[in-house]
């Protein structure tokens, strides 16, 4: 993948205009909101934890279409997985995101393989991050000097 | 016109080089101005022929650097018809220059319950120093609102005046919107009420002519960068009998006459308020931006920037899902609006890779921005090395996005 054509396909611009997982959660376990004051996107990212096992996720806010699918498609993809897949998962999404070369899409990504390719907008991959760093806040909200932050 | 333009283009030699495969459609001058060759040359020829630093040295090429840099406050001087070059203070920019009047001036004329007044189009950079010295001072910092169309009008400031009002502090031209206020009219109303005012000229600087006599403005800042100069320069004029007043903002070399350990004798006009070695270069370089500008005139520019205005902002309110942010009166260079459903960030993407710079955001007007209820706009800007190919590439791109996003 290359162009910003390509980077804005059709996976993309429908869960930024019917976004998965869109609302809150009567009963979350975690929050977290997520804020880019540059461009006033503006989310909140709830969970439902039970042991160790993520059951529900949702968010809702405002923001680019990238931030936006990125949100609904992190919420599809860690549900029903458990805290420890998702680390993985983020460490295997912002790899994919922020890496210089076009990272191949890897098949267990599923649908979020439609984010490779956003390296080469370093000016957009906050705004893929953007939930996905704050649902790992919410797991996890000391996290230890040494962990990459983007 | 065109061959004149077309003369001009070819003076920017980034105009030269394409940006993804596209020609360079450089709509974001109010962010910063591309540099022609002449003020390339200008700071190199400094650093090749004499990069020595300015008032302290007896040799041959201090004596060269010192003559260069101040011919460019000479130029300056001329540029906004100040009296005096002791008014002409070099800084780094707009807001430096503003943060001098804010911390100078501000500790010097005002006390807790005092107010200054600024407008809600300002850039941050004339609004966090005010609120700097509001946290320290207890001064209050008011802000008058702006009409539905994007104008500030007399009344409006009349309506925020107060026998507290110690300053104002207003902008020539919102860079966000493009609304030129109405200076010349409310600035006798701000002295009327025994008020100083300072213009943040950053955006006005390269497209409007600036007379600080007959506006009488107090103080007045801007840019190099948005000037065809060079970033790291700006400008702070002040009158000098309030810039003698004022104690100097900062402290160190260049700045004195003389210092024992004890005590400072501080340097005259404007060196009082320039500590420690100046951007030469960058001096040197804005010298030379303005002379380019006197080179064009700015009878050419205004209408060249206004012709490209109207004709950009007639097609672009012709696409359906494009929506005009503020509708000033008198609008100068900038257009700012907003596409359905497309967020302004996204926009931004998808117009660069058709090879066209805007800025998508908040530019740096985030109370402007709340004011509008909007996150962000697209912001388009002219510049006299702008033609019809660069609106019709814009436009082209928009119609594309809105495809894209249908
Ligand atoms: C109206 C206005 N004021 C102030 C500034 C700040 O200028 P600088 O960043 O050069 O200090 C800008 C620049 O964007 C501006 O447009």
């Amino acid at each position: 993948m290359s162009s910003a054509t390509d980077l804005y396909q059709q996976i993309i611009l429908e869960h930024s205009r019917r976004p998965l997982h869109f609302g809150t959660l009567p009963d979350a376990t975690h929050v977290c909101s997520a804020d880019n004051p540059l461009c006033g996107d503006s989310f909140r990212v709830v969970l439902r934890v039970d042991g160790s096992i993520i059951c529900e996720a949702a968010f809702e806010g405002a923001g680019c279409a990238i931030s936006k699918a990125s949100a609904s498609l992190m919420c599809d993809a860690i549900i029903g997985q458990s805290t420890d897949d998702f680390e993985q998962r983020f460490r295997h999404f912002q790899a994919t995101v922020t890496s210089a070369v076009d990272a191949p899409p890897l098949d267990h990504m599923g649908p979020l393989a439609a984010f490779s390719g956003l390296a080469r907008f370093p000016a957009r991959i906050k705004c893929a991050m953007l939930c996905w760093n704050a649902a790992r806040s919410a797991l996890n909200p000391y996290p230890s000097a040494t962990d990459p932050v983007i | 016109m065109n061959r004149f333009i077309d003369n001009l283009r070819r003076q920017f030699p980034c105009l030269g080089i394409p940006v993804n495969g596209q020609r360079l459609a450089w709509l974001d001058t109010a962010s910063t101005a591309l540099k022609p060759d002449c003020v390339i040359d200008a700071i190199a020829d400094y650093y090749r022929c004499c990069p020595a630093n300015v008032h302290r040295g007896i040799h041959r090429l201090s004596e060269m650097a010192t003559a260069r840099y101040e011919a460019s406050r000479q130029s300056v001087r001329k540029f906004i018809n100040a009296t005096s070059t002791d008014e002409i203070v070099f800084t780094s920019g707009t807001t430096e220059s503003i943060n001098i009047v804010a911390g100078s001036a501000g500790q010097h004329w005002l006390q807790a319950g005092d107010d200054v007044l600024i407008s809600e189009l300002e850039h941050h950079a004339n609004i966090v120093p005010w609120q700097f010295l509001r946290d320290r001072l207890g001064i209050r910092l008011r802000s008058i609102p702006m009409d539905r169309q994007g104008d500030i009008t007399p009344d409006a400031l009349r309506q925020q005046l107060s026998p507290r009002t110690r300053l104002v502090a207003l902008t020539a031209v919102s860079n966000a919107i493009g609304t030129e206020l109405p200076l010349s009219e409310l600035i006798p109303i701000a002295h009327a009420a025994g008020a100083k005012v300072l213009i943040d000229a950053a955006q006005a600087a390269a497209c409007v002519p600036l007379d600080v006599q007959a506006l009488d403005c107090d103080f007045l800042a801007f840019s190099g960068h948005k000037l065809f100069g060079p970033t790291g320069i700006g400008v702070l004029y002040g009158k000098a009998a309030w810039l003698d007043e004022m104690p100097p903002f900062k402290g160190g070399g260049d700045m004195i006459k003389s210092v024992t350990l004890e005590h400072t004798e501080f340097n005259d006009l404007p060196y009082k308020f320039e500590a420690g070695s100046p951007n030469i270069a960058g001096a040197i370089g804005l010298g030379r931006a303005i002379e380019f500008v006197n080179e064009i005139g700015f009878e050419a520019i205004m209408h060249h920037e206004n012709r490209l205005t109207k004709t950009a902002l007639q097609a672009l309110s012709s696409i359906r899902g494009v929506t005009l942010v503020g509708t000033p009166t008198q609008r100068r260079n900038i257009i700012s609006f907003t596409l359905d459903g497309v967020h302004p960030h996204d926009a931004g993407t998808l117009l660069d890779e058709d090879g066209v710079a805007i800025r998508a955001g908040h530019h740096c007007a985030q109370p402007l921005m709340q004011r509008f209820g909007l996150p962000g706009t697209i912001r388009a800007s002219f510049s006299i090395y702008n033609n019809d190919e660069d609106i019709e590439q814009l436009v082209r791109s928009i119609n594309r996005i809105i495809r894209i996003f249908e």
